[in-house]
């Protein structure tokens, strides 16, 4: 078995790129209530962040929602940001946690981590996997879309967002063995999908 | 780390996967809600600083009182430790000559009488001075000087009032009825 320890987004070139900058300039401007300095954080951050809630809520309007309701957030608490971390990797936290309470707010997500937690790991994870031909980032989009609400998140939260399972546990409250039992179902799921969605598009 | 083809052709293309953007109006609502809350704070800021003001003036009032009648509270307070019921009596005595000044203002007042009220209420207040850094033992003694104190300005008043009744009795009488007729 092959235990996965650490996200590989977070050694990631681009996401280290991504959230590296502290933006302290920008980031004291705000604090003073800067308008034009709060529309360039906005501007900086808002498309990462957007991305983020579509692929935790799904839905356009409702993370266009979430996007500002961080931001407003983001902006009434940054006199509590001491640059312990990266800015980037706080308002991405802020939104992650809307992102939840939204989830929880509509869905039944958690009993669905909850019902599966003591799953022991599928046998997927243990098999040699086979490459996917053809893979292509909309098919991947789609069938990541396609995911129940409490696979996606975990799956997301560890691959796209770059957080561990141990993190990913404190966010969702969960234990770490449910954080990787549900990401290498999500994994499972995702390939099925992306077959299904190869195999549909061969037969047209 | 190991990872597989599906995980290492998302991280390959991970820019790709955040392709979508905001609409327009998402800043727009944040600028409106950060305006509404600047100016909610304007507001709360304005309020609290008339808060403030009334606060202070309230604060300078009380200091002032203090500052005029400090002497007169520690007075009373201190006759009120000592003695309760020299208290209470103080206050019966102080109502009655409260009373016979207000009969006494419809007169003129003889300079002697004045004087002599006037020196009274010096020595009185001297008494109450006195009374304050008293050694224990001697404040009853204090206490007794400052009723007999009273007890001679109430029958100062009494007698100026019976002069000057006798003198003109019509103003007396008119009193008399005003005050029944009320």
């Amino acid at each position: 078995m092959h235990a996965i320890k650490k996200s590989p987004a977070v050694e990631h070139n681009h996401l280290k790129l991504d959230y590296a900058s502290t933006h302290r300039d920008i980031v004291e401007k705000c604090k003073r209530g800067n308008r034009r300095a709060q529309f360039e954080l906005y501007r900086l951050y808002s498309r990462a962040m957007f991305n983020v809630c579509l692929r935790m809520v799904r839905h356009e309007q409702d993370a266009e929602d979430l996007l500002q309701n961080s931001f407003i957030d983001v902006f009434s608490k940054l006199h509590t940001f001491r640059y312990q971390s990266s800015v980037g990797a706080w308002i991405k936290r802020i939104t992650v946690n809307n992102c939840i309470n939204h989830l929880k707010r509509n869905r039944l997500f958690f009993e669905e981590l909850e019902e599966r937690h003591a799953e022991v790991p599928a046998k997927a994870e243990l098999e040699p996997e086979e490459p996917i031909p053809g893979l292509d980032v909309e098919a991947v989009k789609k069938a990541v879309e396609n995911l129940p609400d409490g696979y996606r998140v975990v799956f997301t939260l560890y691959l796209f967002e770059g957080y561990d399972h141990k993190e990913i546990a404190g966010i969702l409250d969960i234990t770490e063995a449910t954080s990787k039992s549900q990401y290498s179902r999500a994994k499972k799921k995702l390939r099925e999908l992306l077959e299904s969605h190869r195999l549909g598009l061969a037969g047209k | 780390m190991q990872r597989d083809h599906l995980e290492q052709f998302i991280l390959d293309n991970r820019e790709t996967f955040d392709g979508s953007t905001p609409g327009l109006r998402v800043w727009g609502e944040i600028n409106h809600e950060l305006d509404r809350r600047q100016s909610r704070r304007m507001i709360l800021w304005k309020v609290s600083r008339a808060a403030a003001v009334v606060v202070a003036l309230l604060a300078c009032g009380a200091l002032i009182g203090v500052y005029l009648f400090g002497d007169q509270m520690q007075q009373a307070a201190a006759l009120e430790r000592i003695a309760p019921e020299y208290a209470e009596a103080e206050q019966y005595y102080q109502e009655q000559i409260h009373q016979k000044y207000q009969q006494l203002a419809a007169y003129r007042r003889d300079d002697i009488v004045e004087k002599d009220l006037a020196r009274l209420d010096e020595v009185m207040q001297e008494l109450r001075q006195e009374l304050l850094v008293a050694p224990k033992g001697k404040e009853e003694e204090i206490v007794e000087d400052l009723l007999q104190s009273y007890q001679a300005k109430v029958a100062i008043l009494e007698r100026v009032l019976a002069r000057l009744q006798e003198a003109s009795p019509e103003i007396n009488k008119k009193e008399e009825n005003e005050e029944t007729s009320i």
